[in-house]
């Protein structure tokens, strides 16, 4: 059976162009380049006489609620551990910063949690998510990463596998 | 979180933002674009809030010209 389409004589053209146009806009913003394809970048100004403390004041003007953050990933899953470092403690050099161990963990709900600090905190989040027998047969077999995330300062939300 | 003050303190949401974002990645170099992205913000204030910054020498500026894709 033939599909009809009604349209008037002439008109497939000029939509196909507008349609052109739309994805050749589209790239071109999602990429930050102006039409003469020069970027122009920002960057915070470490020449500054007082960019240690304006960058320090910021800060410690907005310290993680801990409180919000541990309701928010309750609601993700039956979660047995989750702890927090890099970011959250202003370390400068660590592996990541956020560990969660848990099972039936919605990745939906968590992957929208992770966006959500990521806004937060305008830094992007390093993050792994275990299951619990996952994380346990890493724990037990001293694994490098789990160990090195534990060793390190580090801030434990949720704990219910009683673990140090 | 508590970024009342810190709003408060700056005079905006968007420019607290903004300069958090900043504060956290001293070495990131980001298009307004692309902080605009990041901050969830309007493209258009977020580029107007980043070139006031710039004109108070909290943000440096600096052009990049386009460069050819390398294969």
């Amino acid at each position: 059976m033939m599909l009809k389409i009604k349209r008037k004589r002439g008109s497939v053209k000029p939509l196909r162009q507008t349609v052109e146009r739309r994805g050749v806009e589209k790239t071109k913003k999602e990429s930050g380049v102006s039409g003469r394809g020069n970027h122009r970048l920002y960057r915070f100004n470490t020449d500054l006489a007082f960019a240690n403390e304006l960058r320090h004041l910021v800060l410690k003007l907005s310290p993680p609620a801990f409180a919000h953050i541990e309701k928010a990933l309750k609601k993700i899953g039956r979660l047995k551990l989750a702890v927090l470092t890099g970011v959250f403690l202003s370390l400068e050099n660590s592996r990541v910063d956020v560990l969660v161990a848990g099972d039936d963990i919605d990745f939906k709900k968590f992957n929208n949690f992770v966006k959500q600090l990521e806004t937060q905190f305008g830094a992007e989040l390093r993050y792994v998510a275990l299951g619990v027998e996952e994380f346990l047969y890493r724990y037990d077999m001293m694994d490098r990463f789990v160990f090195d995330i534990l060793e390190a300062p580090h801030k434990k939300l949720i704990n219910r596998l009683g673990i140090k | 979180m508590n970024d009342k003050l810190l709003e408060e303190l700056f005079g905006s949401k968007i420019r607290a933002r903004v300069l958090k974002l900043f504060a956290h990645n001293p070495q990131l170099a980001l298009s307004a674009v692309e902080a605009a992205r990041r901050v969830k913000a309007d493209r258009a204030l977020c580029r107007r809030t980043m070139i006031r910054l710039a004109r108070l020498d909290i943000l440096k500026s600096y052009d990049v010209k386009n460069k050819k894709k390398k294969r």
